[in-house]
């Protein structure tokens, strides 16, 4: 747990910003209290369908979400290999998570989910349905809004493993 | 191959990584040399060997004619039609194995360009590989490797969507060719909260 008023930095992947694109969430990524969302410069060139960009570009201008680059040396060398298995925005997120001390939020399973838990351990791993359970509990959300949303995402092929979030809160 | 994209490619790390992919996959190194060798060229102009008898050991020392071992352009589109690759990958290739020097490389690219390579082909009865025949083969081997490799669990899903699309192939297009293929079931998304929240 973090120290109260301190605040946790989370690098937002590519997954993460589609799937909140659909269900109309993004700009509550910045109304969770204790966390600060980034997105580095690679997640945001992998957004290319105009819509999503567009909620993309309104949730950095309303300042939900932060921009970030790989700005050392061995965050690029990093960056590099672990390009090699996963995509430029996955090995981004990793990079810094991994260099920097953040969580990642990504709803990629296989190899990444693999990759993460290697490099950070399951305590700095965060993905869509934790982030719904986060904001039930705070309150930003009900249940049956983020059921709703479930339901949404349900539609776009992202399926889990519970049937309401009333199960999993 | 050294090229099966453009040219204006050719400085793009990943193009180059995949052309010297492409040219082992296509052309392998014991292969090439083997079908050279059925030229009879590609040998050391000097050669030694040591032949034994019951006298002894026999040094032999030879030294083929100048010139002899020099592919031509005729050797090289014999060549292409055997490895199924159009003149220029040969030619890179063969130049990466220093089989033909830069300066051959050259020689052989302009006569190339000429098109001396079709006017042989037409003569030996040899149909021509054309690069745009060489890239769509690369691609769809390519492509089918990618497959295998996310299917694996060697590369993910959006390293998988970035291959795909360097070949052209869009996102939805590969994730539909994903799910018709049946190639991974994915289990339903656990809830994952960071303990470090606050």
């Amino acid at each position: 747990m973090n120290p109260p008023g301190s605040t946790s930095i989370v690098i937002t992947d590519t997954s993460i910003l589609i799937n909140l694109s659909h269900t109309g969430h993004l700009s509550l990524l910045g109304k969770v209290v204790g966390l600060r969302f980034v997105v580095p410069d690679e997640v945001v060139a992998e957004v290319t369908e105009t819509e999503q960009l567009r909620i993309l570009e309104a949730a950095i201008a309303d300042g939900s979400l932060t921009r970030e680059s790989i700005a050392s040396p061995d965050e690029l060398a990093l960056f590099a290999e672990l390009s090699q298995t996963l995509g430029s925005g996955e090995s981004a997120c990793l990079a810094l998570a991994s260099s920097r001390g953040w969580i990642v939020a990504c709803d990629e399973k296989r190899v990444f989910i693999r990759e993460a838990r290697s490099r950070l351990g399951d305590g700095r791993i965060l993905n869509t349905p934790g982030l719904y359970v986060l904001w039930i509990r705070a309150g930003i959300l009900s249940v049956e809004e983020a059921d709703a949303a479930k339901a949404i995402l349900d539609g776009n092929r992202f399926k889990m493993s519970f049937s309401s979030f009333r199960d999993v809160i | 191959m050294g090229h099966v994209s453009r040219e204006s490619e050719r400085g793009d790390l990943l193009e180059v990584r995949a052309n010297v992919f492409a040219a082992n996959f296509l052309m392998p190194e014991d292969g090439v040399r083997q079908f050279v060798a059925t030229l009879g060229k590609g040998s050391a102009s000097r050669l030694h060997a040591e032949v034994f008898d019951e006298s002894g050991v026999v040094p032999i020392d030879s030294r083929t004619a100048g010139g002899s071992q020099e592919l031509q352009i005729y050797d090289v589109v014999k060549f292409s039609h055997h490895f199924g690759v159009s003149v220029l990958s040969a030619l890179y290739r063969l130049m990466n194995l220093r089989l033909i020097t830069e300066k051959q490389f050259g020689d052989l690219k302009q006569m190339d360009s000429d098109g001396m390579s079709k006017q042989l082909a037409d003569l030996l009865g040899l149909c021509q590989v054309s690069e745009v025949e060489t890239i769509s083969a690369f691609y769809r081997r390519y492509l089918v490797l990618a497959l295998e490799a996310y299917r694996r669990e060697k590369i993910s899903r959006r390293k998988l969507i970035e291959i795909a699309s360097k070949l052209g192939v869009g996102a939805t297009e590969i994730e539909q060719v994903v799910q018709s293929l049946g190639l991974v079931r994915d289990e339903p998304a656990e809830v994952l909260v960071p303990t470090v929240q606050p």
